[in-house]
């Protein structure tokens, strides 16, 4: 009765053998790191239907964040700009770049055109995307003195606006374990401010152990709490 | 007796607390259901798939999990283009608007947010609901986002049929044609205008019940454009005999305002007043206000009456009474009151003989007596005219005019009643005198009486137009239907049952471009003005321009959503000279029915507590609503009384009935009822709809409505009443949520009275701290590590004397959280979602439910509690230590709560709950397998799979984006209103007050609650009313010798019959 298996076979064995020990491992860590934020979201930058700058608006010419997103004190979204903010600047008759082929767009948006009425939204596209059991707030980090810059990185910097961090929960656990470095004096920096870092050293967590007192921050158990965050 | 227990022959001796008679009696199918150790487990399973389906099943989502995994889909964000300044995206406002119900209008608040409504609270402004709502008001929103709701107007071209011919819808099916407004527009013009040219000869208006002024206005302008139209109105469940008995009594028909808060005694013959009148919610609010016994007072209140209501189950004494015996009880107490007091009310005796014992009678006389000037008698909507009347002079004798009650002039004195009305129109349909008719709401081929026949006389008129929120019933047998705007798209005002004016605004435009009565109205008569907002705005420039700051009063109104110190004045009532006669035509009542089978009944026709007349039938919400007496959802049932069902040969509730009365006949289970009149009995109107009413409502209840004849609409005598042998199972949820355990029947029967603890006002002055002495608590050592709170403490407590378990909480609950609505299957498995629930408790024996009334007239022939139960969040939660995963944890400021992410669903917390309060996912509940609208369209995802329906983007507007919408296989149960509570400290945080004000965070069942009986706050804050009433010494915690240590307390609950001499 010939073999099954040619004897040539018997040589795999031992490959086989290593695979299926390496298999688990190799397995765990593709999917660690495909599966985390740090792979899949971190420099997400879609593309907008406008190809607005903050490089240009808000680092070169230095608007403050506020003027567009105005809500980022009072509520909980920071507020993606109504088409009426660009009119401001951009009105047809005296504004800057009327005639911009880029902004032809938020033109049709707020004036209308021949294929489209005006008042209708521009489709921004969500960069910024928590997962809807998630209830993050901006006023309550903004008002205790947390900057834009913590989360959404050197936005004056950007072209087209990426993902800066990974908004995983782990990483907003970093914070809310010890928020005390992230936080600045508002009465002394804005919280817009791109560019303030704390004081090295003992300074810096003096500061810090200012700041938690001033803003009357909560101990890090209640800032782990499940409820902080999820409703 | 063949073997079989009968709930009602077996019971044993006391039992204390029950909840239903199977518990009672220890059925088998009660015990089955407390054994299994999932009651809800077994049909539970989708069909299994076979190996080879689950290997492509698994297959495949394993290929789609490569695809998907990546990044969640790509979302966009929308901003205006004009933002208007005072919205802030994600920051929600609140409008102010009024809810119509029953010709009154309730002030309220909706919440809208991003531009949708999805909460509706009460109007703290408002008289009437001084911020506090029903649970029709609660559920009303879900209405608005009903997918069911008709979209376009539709034409039927009905064959024309001579007038008086009888059609047969059957027989001749209408060509049905969707159409759009422009085309009605253009056939309004042209016909209206050939209407018009004939001075409006032929034309007839069937509108509802409606306290608007707008439409009244509308009315005005109409009749002026059409000089001989007639203008009917019609409401199934008026209240014109309440009307035409004080035009007996005065001369005039006036309206009756109750003074609860001022009376002690308060008599109530048939009168649901703490539910269904139209100020409901002030009136629970006044009563329960006198039921708290903070100065060592309470009020008293007597019932006499048929079924077992909300307003019943209150009494400190009570007395069930066949229907047409009510009056005879009135005409007695007349008798013994005129003795007493020297001034004769009842002109010789009465020839009916009185159902109560002579004792009874005297102690109720003694006692209203006694409190002459604080004290009131009230009648239900059903008696007859002559019954109010009489109740109006005893009243008067007591001298409670002016005092309890006070009166203001009818809004429509000249309208014939609503019976007079319907009956008026029909006899002129069968005449061939209408020619066109336009029906503004109301459904009167479902609701009117029977025996008019408006199923068939409506098809004979040449042009028929109803403007409704559904292509139903009366819809489809006219030749236009109309979509209305629902009241939350429209403009509108309405009047509260004292007059003050309320102005309703729109919260969204309407989603199905349905338009309002008065927009109709408008366009028909030709008025230059088309928008509803150019209508109210004119009738409220009418009434009130005439200052400097005209528009500054308008945008108050609106603002305020109440114009103040615009009730009607108050009058006084002239009573007509002397004594009255005893009622000549109703005395002779029907003899005492016979025991032995076929028997005569006296069937009674009930406003349903979900549904009220029907109209509320396609609202999953209150469809799945346990209603507060039976706990019966998703339909109705004939209530009999324990010795009726004996009689009858009722085995156990859902056994069906043949009830046949003068219009026809109706098959309906029966639902056996302690504390039911013997010889009478209830059926709930309003359900049983079928298919025309909507995809939600197409097969619960049955149609009462069959049997309700406008001679007589309340009540019919000499009903037969017999059994089928046939079965249907009700979906109750009285016995769910038992539990039964190793301490065995008679110890838990003994716990469940330390559940519910109450004591009567006279014991509760000698033993003021009696609630904490029911049960012995050792001292007991924690196994655990004590938390402790320096922050916020978060608790709750309930006070039993002020529930009236009316159930607002449960809808409120429902809408704030997006609970599900599972489906009538899923209730019968134990599987209803809603987080609150309020058990209903009954106590001692149940069998006195005889219309020979109580053997002693201090006694009541049935005792109610309600208690409602939410999370205690346990501070040794039992949950907590078994959950594998930890996904349910204590936060720091003392809340239990559930990660849902992190549940796995192994249910051992729910299966370790003490008060049975978690709530699992068996499937995405948000149009379950189970769920109607699944059963009509769904599709099944794959073989073998149940089916499903998708939840439509219309239906996904009511969510409230501040709360999870869970999702399948997670457990879940009440978090305190998490949400409100993180709203109010960021907002707090952020502006950096000293203290979050004890108040400000109100979850949504406090905040509902029309009694004021939930109460929530900060433990740790000395000066909360949450600490002071735990604090109370009628305080108490559930199972404290448990040492779970509820952050609930119970206030036990208190009452107050005759004899422990309360109000010296």
């Amino acid at each position: 009765m010939s073999p099954v298996f040619p004897r040539w076979t018997n040589r795999l064995r031992v490959l086989v053998l290593v695979a299926a020990l390496l298999a688990p491992l190799y397995l765990t860590l593709l999917m660690a790191y495909g599966a985390s934020t740090q792979t899949t979201d971190v420099g997400y930058a879609p593309v907008q239907p406008i190809p607005y700058s903050h490089l240009l608006h808000a680092g070169e010419l230095g608007i403050d964040c506020r003027y567009c997103h105005t809500a980022v004190e009072t509520g909980a979204r920071a507020g993606v700009p109504p088409t009426q903010t660009c009119i401001n600047c951009h009105a047809q008759g005296h504004g800057v770049r009327q005639e911009s082929a880029k902004l032809v767009l938020m033109r049709e948006a707020f004036y209308g055109s021949e294929q489209r009425p005006a008042g209708l939204p521009i489709p921004w596209v969500r960069i910024h995307d928590l997962p809807d059991y998630a209830y993050f707030d901006h006023s309550a980090h903004v008002t205790r003195g947390v900057g834009c810059v913590e989360c959404h990185g050197r936005v004056d910097r950007m072209e087209v606006v990426y993902q800066a961090k990974p908004l995983s929960m782990s990483w907003c656990l970093e914070c809310h374990r010890n928020p005390g470095p992230r936080l600045r004096d508002l009465d002394q920096v804005s919280a817009t401010d791109m560019t303030w870092t704390p004081p090295p050293g003992a300074a810096g967590e003096e500061l810090a152990r200012q700041l938690l007192r001033k803003y009357n921050i909560r101990s890090p158990k209640y800032l782990q709490s499940c409820s902080t965050c999820h409703r | 007796m063949k073997g079989s227990r009968s709930p009602v022959a077996t019971f044993p001796r006391s039992r204390g607390y029950w909840r239903s008679l199977d518990e009672l009696a220890d059925t088998p199918a009660f015990r089955q259901w407390l054994e299994s150790e999932f009651p809800h487990l077994p049909a539970g399973f989708v069909d299994g798939p076979s190996r080879r389906q689950f290997l492509k099943l698994m297959g495949a989502s394993l290929a789609l999990a490569g695809l998907a995994g990546c990044r969640w889909p790509k979302e966009t964000i929308v901003p205006a283009t004009r933002q208007p300044g005072d919205r802030v995206p994600g920051v929600p406002v609140q409008y102010a608007t009024v809810f119509e119900l029953g010709g009154a209008a309730t002030g309220l608040l909706v919440t809208s947010y991003d531009g949708r409504p999805i909460k509706i609270e009460g109007n703290e402004k408002h008289p009437f609901s001084r911020g506090k709502t029903n649970h029709w008001m609660q559920a009303s929103i879900l209405d608005l986002y009903d997918p069911d709701r008709s979209r376009l107007p539709v034409q039927r071209g009905w064959h024309r049929r001579p007038a008086g011919e009888v059609a047969s819808e059957a027989s001749v099916p209408p060509v049905v044609r969707s159409r759009t407004w422009a085309e009605f527009e253009a056939f309004a013009k042209e016909h209206f205008d050939a209407v018009r040219a004939e001075g409006g000869a032929g034309l007839a208006v069937l509108a509802e019940m409606s306290s608007s002024p707008s439409l009244r206005d509308m009315q005005g302008r109409f009749l002026t454009a059409f000089p001989q139209a007639a203008w009917y109105e019609y409401e199934p469940l008026s209240r014109d005999n309440e009307r035409e008995g004080a035009r007996r009594a005065f001369g005039r028909p006036l309206r009756a305002h109750l003074h609860l808060d001022h009376a002690d005694v308060v008599v109530s013959f048939d009168d649901d007043f703490l539910m269904l009148h139209p100020a409901a919610v002030k009136y629970a609010g006044d009563f329960a206000a006198r039921r708290r016994a903070d100065d060592g007072r309470m009020n008293r209140l007597y019932v006499f009456e048929t079924g077992l209501t909300v307003t019943g189950s209150m009494a400190d004494h009570r007395c069930a009474v066949r229907p047409s015996q009510i009056g005879r009880v009135l005409e007695e107490l007349a008798v013994v009151l005129g003795d007493r007091l020297g001034t004769p009310i009842l002109n010789g005796q009465p020839a009916g003989e009185c159902p109560l014992a002579r004792a009874t009678i005297d102690a109720l006389a003694a006692d209203l007596q006694a409190h002459t000037g604080k004290c009131l008698l009230t009648v239900g909507p059903q008696q007859p005219p002559e019954v109010h009347a009489l109740a109006h002079a005893i009243n008067a004798a007591l001298r409670a005019h002016g005092a309890t009650i006070t009166f203001t002039d009818d809004p429509d004195p000249q309208r014939p009643t609503h019976f007079d009305a319907i009956k008026t129109l029909a006899e002129r349909v069968k005449a061939g005198e209408i020619r066109t008719l336009v029906i503004l709401g109301g459904n009167p081929v479902f609701d009117a009486p029977a025996d008019l026949g408006l199923a068939h006389l409506l098809p004979t008129i040449a042009c028929s137009v109803r403007l409704g929120l559904y292509d139903n019933e009366t819809s489809q047998v006219c030749t236009w239907h109309l979509p209305r705007a629902h009241y939350l798209e429209a403009w509108g005002d309405g009047l509260a049952w004292d007059g003050t004016l309320g102005i309703a605004q729109p919260l969204i435009e309407p989603l199905y471009g349905g338009r309002s009565p008065i927009e109709l109205l408008a366009l028909l008569c030709g008025d230059p003005l088309t928008t509803g907002h150019d209508i109210v705005r004119r009738t409220f420039g009418n009434a009130f321009d005439f200052g400097v700051n005209r528009q500054e009063l308008w945008e108050k109104a609106l603002h305020d959503g109440v114009v103040p110190d615009t009730a009607w004045p108050v009058v006084a009532p002239t009573s007509s000279a002397g004594p009255l006669s005893p009622a000549p035509g109703s005395s002779a009542g029907p003899p005492s029915p016979a025991p032995g089978a076929g028997a005569d009944f006296e069937v009674v026709f009930a406003p349903d507590y979900s549904v009220y007349d029907g109209r509320f039938a396609n609202n999953g919400w209150l469809q799945e609503w346990p209603d507060p007496i039976t706990k019966v959802t998703w339909g109705n049932a004939a209530l009999i009384s324990p010795a009726a069902a004996a009689r009858l040969g009722v085995r156990r509730n859902g056994d069906m009935l043949r009830v046949a009365g003068n219009a026809g006949a109706l098959e309906v289970p029966a639902l056996v009822l302690p504390g039911h009149a013997e010889g009478s009995v209830t059926l709930p109107l309003g359900h049983g709809r079928g298919p025309a009413a909507g995809a939600v409502a197409s097969s619960t209840g049955f149609n009462v409505f069959v049997l309700r004849t406008s001679q007589s609409p309340w009540m019919v005598t000499g009903g037969k009443v017999a059994t089928l042998g046939k079965h249907y199972e009700l979906a109750t949820t009285q016995d769910h949520h038992a539990i039964r355990s190793a301490v065995g029947d008679e110890e838990t029967q003994r716990r469940a009275g330390e559940l519910v603890r109450e004591a009567t006002l006279e014991h509760y002055r000698a033993h003021p701290d009696f609630a904490q002495h029911v049960v012995h608590l050792p001292q007991l050592k924690s196994l655990w590590q004590e938390k402790e709170y320096t922050g916020h403490r978060w608790g709750m407590a309930i006070d039993l004397s002020a529930c009236i378990g009316c159930g607002a909480c449960v809808i409120a609950c429902q809408a704030e959280n997006n609970i599900p609505v599972v489906g009538m299957d899923e209730v019968l498995m134990g599987r209803e979602m809603h987080w609150i629930r309020v058990d209903r408790y009954f106590r001692e024996d149940p069998r006195g439910g005889s219309s020979a009334g109580p053997s002693s007239p201090t006694s009541s022939d049935v005792h109610v509690v309600h208690q409602p139960v939410t999370c205690v969040h346990c501070e040794n939660a039992p949950c907590e230590q078994v959950c594998p995963v930890a996904a349910t944890v204590h936060d720091e400021e003392g809340l239990n709560v559930m990660v849902y992410n992190r549940c796995i669903g192994t249910r051992y917390c729910s299966n370790n709950c003490p008060f049975k309060v978690r709530r699992f996912n068996w499937f995405y509940n948000h149009h379950g397998p189970r769920h109607p609208r699944s059963q009509a369209d769904g599709k099944s995802k794959a073989p073998g799979l149940l089916k499903q329906a998708e939840l439509s983007e219309i239906e996904k507007l009511r969510h409230n984006p501040e709360v999870t919408v869970r999702s399948r296989g997670v457990m879940e149960k009440c978090t305190f209103c998490v949400q409100r509570i993180n709203a109010v400290k960021i907002k707090a945080r952020n502006e950096r007050w000293a203290k979050v004000p004890d108040g400000l965070i109100v979850p949504a069942c406090a905040q509902a609650c029309p009694t004021d009986a939930i109460v929530f706050g900060d433990l740790n804050d000395p000066d909360s009313r949450v600490r002071k009433l735990h604090e109370h010494n009628r305080a108490y915690h559930l199972l404290a010798e448990l040492n779970i240590k509820p952050r609930t307390a119970y206030l036990a609950k208190l009452r107050n019959p005759a004899g422990s001499e309360s109000q010296k």
